[in-house]
Protein backbone atom coordinates (compact mmCIF):
# COMPACT_ATOMS: atom_id res chain seq x y z
CA UNK A 1 0.00 0.00 0.00
CA UNK A 2 2.65 2.23 0.70
CA UNK A 3 4.22 2.62 -2.87
CA UNK A 4 0.38 3.21 -3.86
CA UNK A 5 0.03 5.72 -1.97
CA UNK A 6 3.39 7.53 -2.74
CA UNK A 7 2.58 7.40 -6.20
CA UNK A 8 -0.81 8.45 -5.89
CA UNK A 9 0.97 11.41 -3.82
CA UNK A 10 2.48 11.79 -7.05
CA UNK A 11 -0.72 12.63 -9.30
CA UNK A 12 -1.34 9.05 -10.48
CA UNK A 13 -4.51 8.51 -10.74
CA UNK A 14 -4.91 4.90 -11.39
CA UNK A 15 -3.06 4.24 -8.10
CA UNK A 16 -5.08 6.46 -5.99
CA UNK A 17 -8.29 4.86 -7.51
CA UNK A 18 -6.32 1.05 -6.67
CA UNK A 19 -6.23 3.00 -3.08
CA UNK A 20 -9.64 3.16 -2.97
CA UNK A 21 -10.82 -0.33 -4.53
CA UNK A 22 -8.40 -1.68 -1.63
CA UNK A 23 -10.58 -0.38 1.03
CA UNK A 24 -14.19 0.32 -0.45
CA UNK A 25 -15.44 -2.32 1.64
CA UNK A 26 -14.14 -0.41 4.74
CA UNK A 27 -15.68 2.77 3.75
CA UNK A 28 -18.97 0.90 3.46
CA UNK A 29 -19.12 -0.99 6.67
CA UNK A 30 -17.86 2.26 8.34
CA UNK A 31 -20.38 4.57 6.99
CA UNK A 32 -23.38 1.99 7.62
CA UNK A 33 -22.74 2.10 11.04
CA UNK A 34 -23.98 6.26 10.24
CA UNK A 35 -26.92 6.00 8.26
CA UNK A 36 -30.09 3.75 7.13
CA UNK A 37 -30.52 5.81 3.92
CA UNK A 38 -28.37 4.75 1.21
CA UNK A 39 -27.88 7.75 -0.20
CA UNK A 40 -26.72 8.95 2.72
CA UNK A 41 -23.94 6.44 2.51
CA UNK A 42 -23.05 7.07 -1.11
CA UNK A 43 -22.71 10.90 -0.23
CA UNK A 44 -20.35 10.65 2.15
CA UNK A 45 -18.26 7.54 0.67
CA UNK A 46 -18.40 9.80 -2.77
CA UNK A 47 -17.38 13.21 -0.35
CA UNK A 48 -14.69 11.00 1.46
CA UNK A 49 -13.08 9.81 -1.83
CA UNK A 50 -13.05 13.07 -3.68
CA UNK A 51 -11.67 14.72 -0.42
CA UNK A 52 -8.68 12.15 0.12
CA UNK A 53 -7.84 12.45 -3.90
CA UNK A 54 -7.53 16.65 -2.57
CA UNK A 55 -5.15 15.93 0.14
CA UNK A 56 -3.26 13.27 -0.23
CA UNK A 57 -0.45 14.90 -0.80
CA UNK A 58 -0.64 16.43 2.85
CA UNK A 59 -0.75 13.04 4.37
CA UNK A 60 2.74 12.59 5.06
CA UNK A 61 3.38 8.92 6.60
CA UNK A 62 1.92 6.48 3.76
CA UNK A 63 1.60 3.66 6.51
CA UNK A 64 -1.08 5.98 8.14
CA UNK A 65 -3.16 6.46 4.95
CA UNK A 66 -6.16 3.85 5.99
CA UNK A 67 -6.28 6.10 9.29
CA UNK A 68 -6.54 9.06 7.80
CA UNK A 69 -8.41 7.87 5.02
CA UNK A 70 -11.33 6.29 7.69
CA UNK A 71 -10.97 10.07 9.62
CA UNK A 72 -12.16 11.81 6.62
CA UNK A 73 -14.84 9.30 6.59
CA UNK A 74 -16.14 9.59 9.96
CA UNK A 75 -16.37 13.30 9.71
CA UNK A 76 -17.94 13.94 6.62
CA UNK A 77 -20.71 11.05 7.97
CA UNK A 78 -21.02 13.59 11.29
CA UNK A 79 -21.34 16.57 9.21
CA UNK A 80 -24.16 15.08 6.95
CA UNK A 81 -26.13 13.28 9.94
CA UNK A 82 -25.85 16.42 11.92
CA UNK A 83 -27.36 17.92 8.77
CA UNK A 84 -30.01 15.43 8.27
CA UNK A 85 -30.56 15.89 12.08
CA UNK A 86 -31.43 19.67 12.22
CA UNK A 87 -33.29 19.15 9.06
CA UNK A 88 -35.20 15.63 10.01
CA UNK A 89 -36.00 15.96 13.42
CA UNK A 90 -34.44 12.70 14.75
CA UNK A 91 -33.28 12.09 18.06
CA UNK A 92 -30.91 9.27 17.15
CA UNK A 93 -29.59 7.03 14.47
CA UNK A 94 -32.79 4.80 13.39
CA UNK A 95 -32.33 0.82 12.92
CA UNK A 96 -30.67 0.40 9.32
CA UNK A 97 -33.02 -1.19 6.90
CA UNK A 98 -32.66 -0.46 3.64
CA UNK A 99 -29.77 -2.95 2.78
CA UNK A 100 -30.00 -5.43 -0.05
CA UNK A 101 -30.92 -8.81 1.12
CA UNK A 102 -27.74 -10.92 1.14
CA UNK A 103 -27.32 -13.62 3.43
CA UNK A 104 -24.14 -11.04 4.96
CA UNK A 105 -26.34 -7.92 4.89
CA UNK A 106 -28.84 -9.43 6.79
CA UNK A 107 -26.49 -10.20 9.39
CA UNK A 108 -24.64 -7.08 9.57
CA UNK A 109 -27.86 -5.20 9.87
CA UNK A 110 -28.99 -7.58 12.40
CA UNK A 111 -25.82 -7.11 14.40
CA UNK A 112 -25.44 -3.35 14.13
CA UNK A 113 -29.15 -2.83 14.84
CA UNK A 114 -28.43 -4.38 18.67
CA UNK A 115 -25.75 -2.36 19.60
CA UNK A 116 -25.98 1.14 20.90
CA UNK A 117 -25.65 3.94 18.55
CA UNK A 118 -22.68 5.60 20.31
CA UNK A 119 -20.83 2.07 20.20
CA UNK A 120 -21.31 0.86 16.53
CA UNK A 121 -18.77 2.52 14.90
CA UNK A 122 -16.26 1.85 17.52
CA UNK A 123 -17.43 -1.60 16.78
CA UNK A 124 -17.03 -1.48 13.00
CA UNK A 125 -13.63 0.18 13.18
CA UNK A 126 -12.21 -2.36 16.20
CA UNK A 127 -14.15 -5.78 14.90
CA UNK A 128 -14.68 -4.79 11.34
CA UNK A 129 -11.62 -2.99 10.25
CA UNK A 130 -8.85 -4.34 13.10
CA UNK A 131 -7.61 -1.27 14.24
CA UNK A 132 -6.35 -0.77 17.54
CA UNK A 133 -7.87 1.17 20.78
CA UNK A 134 -5.55 3.77 20.36
CA UNK A 135 -5.93 4.26 16.74
CA UNK A 136 -9.56 4.61 17.25
CA UNK A 137 -8.80 7.03 19.95
CA UNK A 138 -7.04 9.13 17.08
CA UNK A 139 -9.86 8.81 14.74
CA UNK A 140 -12.57 9.71 16.76
CA UNK A 141 -10.63 12.27 18.46
CA UNK A 142 -11.18 10.90 21.77
CA UNK A 143 -9.36 9.07 24.62
CA UNK A 144 -8.32 5.53 24.14
CA UNK A 145 -10.53 4.94 27.86
CA UNK A 146 -13.26 6.11 26.26
CA UNK A 147 -12.66 4.05 23.20
CA UNK A 148 -12.48 0.68 25.34
CA UNK A 149 -15.36 1.45 27.73
CA UNK A 150 -17.64 2.10 24.98
CA UNK A 151 -16.68 -1.25 23.80
CA UNK A 152 -17.70 -3.00 27.17
CA UNK A 153 -20.32 -1.23 27.11
CA UNK A 154 -21.23 -2.24 23.83
CA UNK A 155 -20.82 -5.94 24.64
CA UNK A 156 -22.83 -5.79 27.68
CA UNK A 157 -25.67 -4.37 26.14
CA UNK A 158 -25.60 -6.81 23.62
CA UNK A 159 -25.04 -9.50 26.41
CA UNK A 160 -28.27 -8.23 27.93
CA UNK A 161 -30.24 -7.66 24.96
CA UNK A 162 -29.74 -11.22 23.65
CA UNK A 163 -30.15 -13.26 27.17
CA UNK B 1 -30.04 -18.00 25.56
CA UNK B 2 -26.43 -18.15 24.73
CA UNK B 3 -24.87 -15.06 23.30
CA UNK B 4 -24.45 -15.27 20.10
CA UNK B 5 -21.49 -12.87 19.02
CA UNK B 6 -18.45 -13.66 20.94
CA UNK B 7 -15.25 -11.81 19.82
CA UNK B 8 -15.26 -14.35 16.30
CA UNK B 9 -18.48 -14.10 15.49
CA UNK B 10 -17.98 -10.05 16.19
CA UNK B 11 -15.31 -10.06 13.83
CA UNK B 12 -16.60 -11.98 11.02
CA UNK B 13 -19.98 -10.04 10.89
CA UNK B 14 -18.15 -6.47 11.01
CA UNK B 15 -15.71 -7.70 8.68
CA UNK B 16 -17.12 -9.93 5.79
CA UNK B 17 -18.07 -8.39 2.61
CA UNK B 18 -21.14 -6.76 2.10
CA UNK B 19 -22.95 -6.45 -0.70
CA UNK B 20 -22.91 -2.73 -1.88
CA UNK B 21 -26.41 -0.88 -3.07
CA UNK B 22 -26.81 0.84 -6.58
CA UNK B 23 -26.57 4.11 -5.15
CA UNK B 24 -23.30 3.91 -3.69
CA UNK B 25 -21.47 1.71 -6.27
CA UNK B 26 -22.99 4.87 -8.69
CA UNK B 27 -21.82 7.32 -6.60
CA UNK B 28 -18.15 5.72 -6.17
CA UNK B 29 -17.75 5.23 -10.12
CA UNK B 30 -18.70 9.25 -10.86
CA UNK B 31 -16.07 9.97 -8.43
CA UNK B 32 -13.83 8.12 -9.80
CA UNK B 33 -14.27 9.49 -13.33
CA UNK B 34 -14.64 13.04 -11.68
CA UNK B 35 -10.81 12.03 -10.66
CA UNK B 36 -9.72 10.47 -14.05
CA UNK B 37 -10.56 13.70 -15.62
CA UNK B 38 -9.08 15.38 -13.06
CA UNK B 39 -12.26 17.25 -12.02
CA UNK B 40 -11.72 16.13 -8.43
CA UNK B 41 -9.53 19.17 -7.77
CA UNK B 42 -12.16 21.54 -8.96
CA UNK B 43 -15.01 20.37 -7.06
CA UNK B 44 -14.31 23.52 -4.26
CA UNK B 45 -12.75 26.23 -3.68
CA UNK B 46 -9.61 25.53 -1.43
CA UNK B 47 -10.41 27.48 1.50
CA UNK B 48 -9.05 26.51 4.60
CA UNK B 49 -9.58 27.52 8.47
CA UNK B 50 -6.22 26.66 10.32
CA UNK B 51 -6.90 26.33 13.85
CA UNK B 52 -5.53 24.26 16.60
CA UNK B 53 -6.81 21.57 17.73
CA UNK B 54 -6.50 18.34 20.43
CA UNK B 55 -5.75 14.93 20.11
CA UNK B 56 -6.67 13.31 23.08
CA UNK B 57 -6.07 9.46 21.80
CA UNK B 58 -2.10 10.43 21.10
CA UNK B 59 -2.10 12.91 23.88
CA UNK B 60 -0.61 15.82 22.14
CA UNK B 61 -1.82 19.65 22.03
CA UNK B 62 0.47 20.92 19.50
CA UNK B 63 3.64 20.36 17.63
CA UNK B 64 7.18 21.44 18.91
CA UNK B 65 9.33 21.96 15.80
CA UNK B 66 12.89 22.05 17.43
CA UNK B 67 16.34 22.86 15.93
CA UNK B 68 15.79 23.83 12.79
CA UNK B 69 18.07 26.64 10.82
CA UNK B 70 21.34 25.23 10.17
CA UNK B 71 24.05 23.04 12.22
CA UNK B 72 25.87 23.99 15.53
CA UNK B 73 28.65 21.39 16.58
CA UNK B 74 28.52 21.21 20.41
CA UNK B 75 32.15 19.06 21.34
CA UNK B 76 30.88 19.26 24.89
CA UNK B 77 28.15 16.97 24.46
CA UNK B 78 29.66 14.77 21.83
CA UNK B 79 32.65 14.21 24.31
CA UNK B 80 29.85 12.69 27.13
CA UNK B 81 28.93 9.64 26.29
CA UNK B 82 27.57 8.05 29.25
CA UNK B 83 25.71 4.63 28.14
CA UNK B 84 27.76 4.26 25.21
CA UNK B 85 29.21 0.63 25.21
CA UNK B 86 26.19 -0.82 27.07
CA UNK B 87 22.73 -0.07 24.98
CA UNK B 88 22.39 -3.49 24.13
CA UNK B 89 22.71 -5.04 27.33
CA UNK B 90 20.26 -2.49 28.93
CA UNK B 91 17.91 -2.18 25.95
CA UNK B 92 17.89 -6.39 24.50
CA UNK B 93 15.69 -7.90 25.96
CA UNK B 94 13.26 -5.15 26.24
CA UNK B 95 12.40 -4.32 22.30
CA UNK B 96 10.27 -6.32 20.34
CA UNK B 97 13.18 -7.54 18.26
CA UNK B 98 14.90 -9.50 21.82
CA UNK B 99 17.72 -10.87 21.93
CA UNK B 100 21.47 -11.38 23.39
CA UNK B 101 23.12 -9.35 20.97
CA UNK B 102 25.41 -7.78 23.76
CA UNK B 103 27.23 -10.94 23.88
CA UNK B 104 28.20 -10.67 20.33
CA UNK B 105 28.38 -6.98 19.50
CA UNK B 106 31.07 -4.75 17.99
CA UNK B 107 32.18 -2.06 19.64
CA UNK B 108 32.32 1.42 18.21
CA UNK B 109 32.10 4.11 20.28
CA UNK B 110 34.09 3.44 23.67
CA UNK B 111 32.32 4.91 27.20
CA UNK B 112 34.32 7.83 28.85
CA UNK B 113 36.80 6.94 31.01
CA UNK B 114 36.14 8.24 35.00
CA UNK B 115 36.99 12.03 35.48
CA UNK B 116 38.38 11.72 31.65
CA UNK B 117 36.63 13.62 28.44
CA UNK B 118 36.82 11.43 25.63
CA UNK B 119 37.68 12.89 22.09
CA UNK B 120 35.65 12.92 19.28
CA UNK B 121 34.36 10.14 18.17
CA UNK B 122 33.14 9.27 14.30
CA UNK B 123 30.63 7.46 15.81
CA UNK B 124 29.45 10.44 18.25
CA UNK B 125 27.91 13.68 16.03
CA UNK B 126 25.93 16.39 17.74
CA UNK B 127 23.81 18.65 15.60
CA UNK B 128 21.37 21.13 16.76
CA UNK B 129 21.96 20.53 19.97
CA UNK B 130 21.45 17.07 19.57
CA UNK B 131 24.66 14.31 20.17
CA UNK B 132 23.36 11.00 18.53
CA UNK B 133 26.30 7.96 19.02
CA UNK B 134 26.11 4.58 17.63
CA UNK B 135 28.08 2.91 19.94
CA UNK B 136 27.69 -0.55 19.45
CA UNK B 137 26.42 -3.21 16.35
CA UNK B 138 25.75 -6.56 15.79
CA UNK B 139 25.00 -8.74 12.59
CA UNK B 140 23.82 -12.22 12.58
CA UNK B 141 22.73 -11.91 8.34
CA UNK B 142 19.45 -12.00 8.63
CA UNK B 143 19.68 -8.25 10.67
CA UNK B 144 21.56 -5.14 11.63
CA UNK B 145 21.31 -4.40 14.84
CA UNK B 146 22.33 -0.58 15.79
CA UNK B 147 22.80 0.25 19.89
CA UNK B 148 22.07 4.24 19.26
CA UNK B 149 21.77 7.06 22.13
CA UNK B 150 20.19 10.28 21.75
CA UNK B 151 20.67 12.88 23.89
CA UNK B 152 19.47 16.59 24.19
CA UNK B 153 21.83 19.61 25.91
CA UNK B 154 18.73 21.24 26.36
CA UNK B 155 16.44 18.09 27.54
CA UNK B 156 13.49 16.40 25.34
CA UNK B 157 10.17 18.60 25.05
CA UNK B 158 7.66 17.13 27.44
CA UNK B 159 5.30 15.85 24.87
CA UNK B 160 7.96 14.28 22.50
CA UNK B 161 8.47 12.41 25.45
CA UNK B 162 5.06 11.62 26.21
CA UNK B 163 3.69 10.55 22.97
CA UNK B 164 7.55 8.40 22.42
CA UNK B 165 6.28 6.45 25.48
CA UNK B 166 2.58 6.00 24.83
CA UNK B 167 2.92 2.77 22.96
CA UNK B 168 1.48 0.24 25.53
CA UNK B 169 4.79 -1.77 24.86
CA UNK B 170 7.35 -1.66 27.86
CA UNK B 171 9.36 0.39 25.79
CA UNK B 172 9.29 3.72 23.79
CA UNK B 173 9.15 4.18 20.43
CA UNK B 174 11.28 7.17 18.20
CA UNK B 175 10.65 7.29 14.16
CA UNK B 176 13.38 8.89 12.60
CA UNK B 177 14.05 9.76 8.24
CA UNK B 178 17.14 8.89 7.24
CA UNK B 179 18.80 7.87 3.97
CA UNK B 180 21.54 5.01 3.50
CA UNK B 181 24.17 3.79 1.35
CA UNK B 182 25.41 0.23 1.85
CA UNK B 183 28.78 -0.99 -0.13
CA UNK B 184 27.05 -4.45 -1.37
CA UNK B 185 30.15 -5.42 -3.50
CA UNK B 186 31.03 -8.19 -1.89
CA UNK B 187 27.84 -9.31 -2.69
CA UNK B 188 27.37 -8.48 -6.14
CA UNK B 189 24.67 -5.97 -5.83
CA UNK B 190 27.91 -2.93 -6.04
CA UNK B 191 27.09 0.18 -3.90
CA UNK B 192 23.06 0.71 -2.81
CA UNK B 193 20.72 3.44 -1.66
CA UNK B 194 18.15 3.04 0.44
CA UNK B 195 16.45 6.36 0.63
CA UNK B 196 12.53 6.97 0.69
CA UNK B 197 12.74 9.73 -1.82
CA UNK B 198 13.49 7.75 -4.30
CA UNK B 199 10.57 5.32 -3.20
CA UNK B 200 12.98 2.67 -1.39
CA UNK B 201 12.62 2.24 2.47
CA UNK B 202 15.26 3.33 4.53
CA UNK B 203 15.38 2.53 8.63
CA UNK B 204 12.89 4.31 10.32
CA UNK B 205 12.28 3.05 13.62
CA UNK B 206 14.33 3.19 16.91
CA UNK B 207 12.97 1.42 20.38
CA UNK B 208 14.39 1.90 23.47
CA UNK B 209 13.60 3.78 27.16
CA UNK B 210 14.27 7.41 28.18
CA UNK B 211 17.20 7.12 30.53
CA UNK B 212 16.75 10.59 31.92
CA UNK B 213 14.73 13.46 30.62
CA UNK B 214 18.19 14.27 28.47
CA UNK B 215 19.26 11.02 27.33
CA UNK B 216 17.34 8.66 25.14
CA UNK B 217 18.69 4.72 24.39
CA UNK B 218 17.27 2.02 22.22
CA UNK B 219 18.36 -0.44 18.89
CA UNK B 220 17.57 0.46 15.32
CA UNK B 221 17.14 -3.20 13.74
CA UNK B 222 17.82 -3.25 9.81
CA UNK B 223 16.49 -5.79 7.71
CA UNK B 224 19.37 -8.04 5.76
CA UNK B 225 17.43 -9.94 3.49
CA UNK B 226 14.90 -9.49 0.87
CA UNK B 227 15.42 -5.35 0.95
CA UNK B 228 14.26 -3.33 -2.22
CA UNK B 229 17.03 -0.94 -2.87
CA UNK B 230 18.31 1.63 -5.29
CA UNK B 231 21.50 0.70 -7.28
CA UNK B 232 24.04 2.45 -9.13
CA UNK B 233 22.21 2.49 -12.26
CA UNK B 234 19.11 4.33 -10.71
CA UNK B 235 16.95 0.68 -10.62
CA UNK B 236 14.97 -0.53 -7.79
CA UNK B 237 16.66 -4.02 -7.35
CA UNK B 238 16.22 -6.66 -4.70
CA UNK B 239 18.88 -7.64 -2.62
CA UNK B 240 17.96 -11.11 -1.68
CA UNK B 241 21.28 -11.34 1.41
CA UNK B 242 23.52 -8.90 2.63
CA UNK B 243 27.31 -10.27 2.17
CA UNK B 244 29.20 -11.08 5.12
CA UNK B 245 31.59 -7.79 4.77
CA UNK B 246 29.86 -4.10 3.55
CA UNK B 247 29.99 -0.47 4.78
CA UNK B 248 27.26 1.13 6.01
CA UNK B 249 26.04 4.76 5.76
CA UNK B 250 23.57 6.27 7.56
CA UNK B 251 22.32 9.71 7.49
CA UNK B 252 19.85 10.73 10.11
CA UNK B 253 18.20 14.30 9.24
CA UNK B 254 15.11 14.29 11.79
CA UNK B 255 13.63 12.21 14.65
CA UNK B 256 10.05 12.61 15.99
CA UNK B 257 6.93 11.12 17.21
CA UNK B 258 3.85 10.65 14.44
CA UNK B 259 0.82 12.18 14.53
CA UNK B 260 -1.72 12.29 11.32
CA UNK B 261 -1.46 14.75 8.92
CA UNK B 262 -5.33 15.92 9.06
CA UNK B 263 -6.67 18.01 6.42
CA UNK B 264 -9.99 17.52 6.87
CA UNK B 265 -13.44 18.91 6.97
CA UNK B 266 -15.37 19.83 10.52
CA UNK B 267 -19.01 19.01 10.80
CA UNK B 268 -19.70 23.01 9.09
CA UNK B 269 -17.99 21.67 6.05
CA UNK B 270 -15.07 23.98 6.37
CA UNK B 271 -11.49 22.54 5.88
CA UNK B 272 -9.34 22.65 8.94
CA UNK B 273 -5.83 20.94 9.81
CA UNK B 274 -4.05 20.68 12.97
CA UNK B 275 -1.34 22.64 13.43
CA UNK B 276 1.68 20.41 12.84
CA UNK B 277 1.10 17.32 15.22
CA UNK B 278 4.67 15.56 14.96
CA UNK B 279 6.62 16.27 17.28
CA UNK B 280 9.96 16.78 15.20
CA UNK B 281 14.07 17.17 16.80
CA UNK B 282 15.99 18.23 13.16
CA UNK B 283 19.45 18.23 12.20
CA UNK B 284 22.34 15.91 10.36
CA UNK B 285 23.96 12.79 12.12
CA UNK B 286 25.82 10.84 9.64
CA UNK B 287 27.54 7.75 10.41
CA UNK B 288 29.79 5.07 8.50
CA UNK B 289 30.39 1.38 9.65
CA UNK B 290 32.14 -1.81 8.95
CA UNK B 291 30.16 -4.11 9.66
CA UNK B 292 31.00 -7.98 9.55
CA UNK B 293 28.60 -9.98 9.64
CA UNK B 294 28.27 -13.42 11.94
CA UNK B 295 26.45 -16.11 10.62
CA UNK B 296 27.73 -18.77 12.22
CA UNK B 297 24.55 -19.00 13.82
CA UNK B 298 22.22 -19.15 10.92
CA UNK B 299 20.61 -22.79 9.72
CA UNK B 300 18.55 -22.99 6.34
CA UNK B 301 16.47 -25.61 5.25
CA UNK B 302 15.55 -26.15 1.78
CA UNK B 303 11.81 -27.60 1.78
CA UNK B 304 10.66 -27.16 -1.46
CA UNK B 305 7.08 -28.31 -1.12
CA UNK B 306 3.74 -27.49 -2.39
CA UNK B 307 0.38 -28.94 -2.17
CA UNK B 308 -1.73 -30.08 -5.37
CA UNK B 309 -2.53 -26.41 -6.44
CA UNK B 310 1.34 -25.28 -5.63
CA UNK B 311 1.13 -23.53 -2.79
CA UNK B 312 3.96 -24.31 -0.34
CA UNK B 313 7.29 -23.53 1.64
CA UNK B 314 10.58 -23.25 -0.18
CA UNK B 315 13.47 -22.14 2.11
CA UNK B 316 13.34 -21.81 5.60
CA UNK B 317 15.81 -19.79 7.36
CA UNK B 318 16.47 -19.29 10.80
CA UNK B 319 19.17 -17.32 12.93
CA UNK B 320 19.39 -17.20 16.92
CA UNK B 321 16.67 -14.57 16.72
CA UNK B 322 13.99 -15.29 14.11
CA UNK B 323 12.92 -17.42 11.57
CA UNK B 324 11.38 -16.59 7.62
CA UNK B 325 10.05 -19.24 5.65
CA UNK B 326 9.67 -18.56 1.86
CA UNK B 327 6.58 -18.99 0.39
CA UNK B 328 6.16 -20.45 -2.90
CA UNK B 329 2.65 -19.85 -4.63
CA UNK B 330 1.63 -20.76 -8.46
CA UNK B 331 1.65 -18.71 -11.52
CA UNK B 332 -1.28 -16.26 -11.64
CA UNK B 333 -1.32 -16.27 -7.48
CA UNK B 334 -0.09 -13.78 -5.21
CA UNK B 335 2.22 -14.60 -2.77
CA UNK B 336 0.48 -11.53 -0.27
CA UNK B 337 -2.98 -13.11 -0.48
CA UNK B 338 -1.25 -15.77 1.85
CA UNK B 339 0.34 -15.87 5.03
CA UNK B 340 3.07 -18.18 6.47
CA UNK B 341 2.18 -18.83 10.55
CA UNK B 342 4.33 -21.25 12.68
CA UNK B 343 4.47 -22.40 15.89
CA UNK B 344 7.03 -23.88 17.94
CA UNK B 345 7.86 -27.76 19.38
CA UNK B 346 5.82 -26.84 22.06
CA UNK B 347 3.00 -26.00 19.70
CA UNK B 348 3.02 -22.04 20.58
CA UNK B 349 2.30 -19.65 18.08
CA UNK B 350 5.53 -17.60 17.17
CA UNK B 351 5.31 -13.63 17.02
CA UNK B 352 6.18 -11.40 14.62
CA UNK B 353 9.55 -9.59 15.09
CA UNK B 354 11.36 -6.60 13.85
CA UNK B 355 7.96 -4.85 11.79
CA UNK B 356 7.96 -7.27 9.35
CA UNK B 357 4.78 -9.70 9.81
CA UNK B 358 6.16 -12.86 8.31
CA UNK B 359 9.25 -12.92 10.31
CA UNK B 360 9.01 -14.32 13.49
CA UNK B 361 10.69 -14.16 16.89
CA UNK B 362 12.36 -17.64 17.64
CA UNK B 363 14.84 -16.18 20.81
CA UNK B 364 13.91 -18.21 23.74
CA UNK B 365 12.03 -20.49 22.04
CA UNK B 366 12.29 -23.94 21.22
CA UNK B 367 12.81 -24.40 18.07
CA UNK B 368 13.90 -27.70 17.86
CA UNK B 369 10.90 -28.47 15.55
CA UNK B 370 8.93 -26.04 14.10
CA UNK B 371 5.19 -26.28 12.16
CA UNK B 372 4.84 -24.08 9.42
CA UNK B 373 1.47 -23.55 8.09
CA UNK B 374 0.40 -21.62 4.97
CA UNK B 375 -3.42 -20.16 4.99
CA UNK B 376 -4.93 -17.53 3.09
CA UNK B 377 -4.87 -14.27 4.21
CA UNK B 378 -8.68 -13.50 4.54
CA UNK B 379 -8.68 -16.59 6.85
CA UNK B 380 -5.76 -15.50 8.68
CA UNK B 381 -7.48 -11.90 9.34
CA UNK B 382 -10.33 -14.27 10.57
CA UNK B 383 -8.87 -16.61 12.88
CA UNK B 384 -5.59 -15.09 13.54
CA UNK B 385 -6.17 -15.47 17.43
CA UNK B 386 -7.19 -18.90 16.82
CA UNK B 387 -4.21 -21.05 16.38
CA UNK B 388 -6.26 -24.75 16.24
CA UNK B 389 -8.50 -23.10 13.63
CA UNK B 390 -5.60 -22.05 11.37
CA UNK B 391 -4.23 -25.17 11.73
CA UNK B 392 -7.83 -26.40 10.55
CA UNK B 393 -8.09 -23.75 7.79
CA UNK B 394 -4.05 -24.22 6.52
CA UNK B 395 -4.13 -24.91 2.65
CA UNK B 396 -0.42 -26.44 3.96
CA UNK B 397 1.78 -27.08 6.45
CA UNK B 398 4.99 -28.80 7.12
CA UNK B 399 7.57 -29.53 10.06
CA UNK B 400 11.09 -28.40 10.44
CA UNK B 401 13.61 -29.92 12.40
CA UNK B 402 16.86 -27.66 13.60
CA UNK B 403 18.05 -30.44 15.94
Amino acid sequence: MKMLVRRAQCGDADAFISLMEENRQALYRVACGFFQNQEDIADAIQETILDAYEHIRDLKKAELFRTWLIRILINNCSRIFNYNKKNCSTDEIPEIESMETGNANVEFRELLNHLPSESRVIFQLYYGEQFTTREIGVILNMKESTVKSRLHRGKEQLRAELW
Amino acid sequence: MRNKYSEQELTRILGQNVEESEAVERKIEEAYEMIRNHEGLERQGSKKIWRKMELAGIGIASAILLGVGGLAANPVLAAKIPIIGRIFQVEEEKVSYPGDYSSHAEQLAEPAAEGEETADSPYAVTSNGTAITISEYYSDGAALYLGINIEMENGFPEAFMEAAKDTDLGYSVIQMESAALADFTEGGFGRVTFDPACGVEAPYLIEGNFVDNHTFAGIIRIALTDMAALNEAGEVIKISAAPGHFSYELVITKLYIPGIANVVRDEEGEWVSFEDTMEEIGGEWKFSIDVNTDTSGMEIRNVDETNAEGVGIGQVRKTPYEMEAQIIVPEGKNAWDYVVFMTDASGERLESRGGKAQTYNVYRKDVSKVSIGVCTESDFMEYKGDTEKLWETAVFGTEVSFE
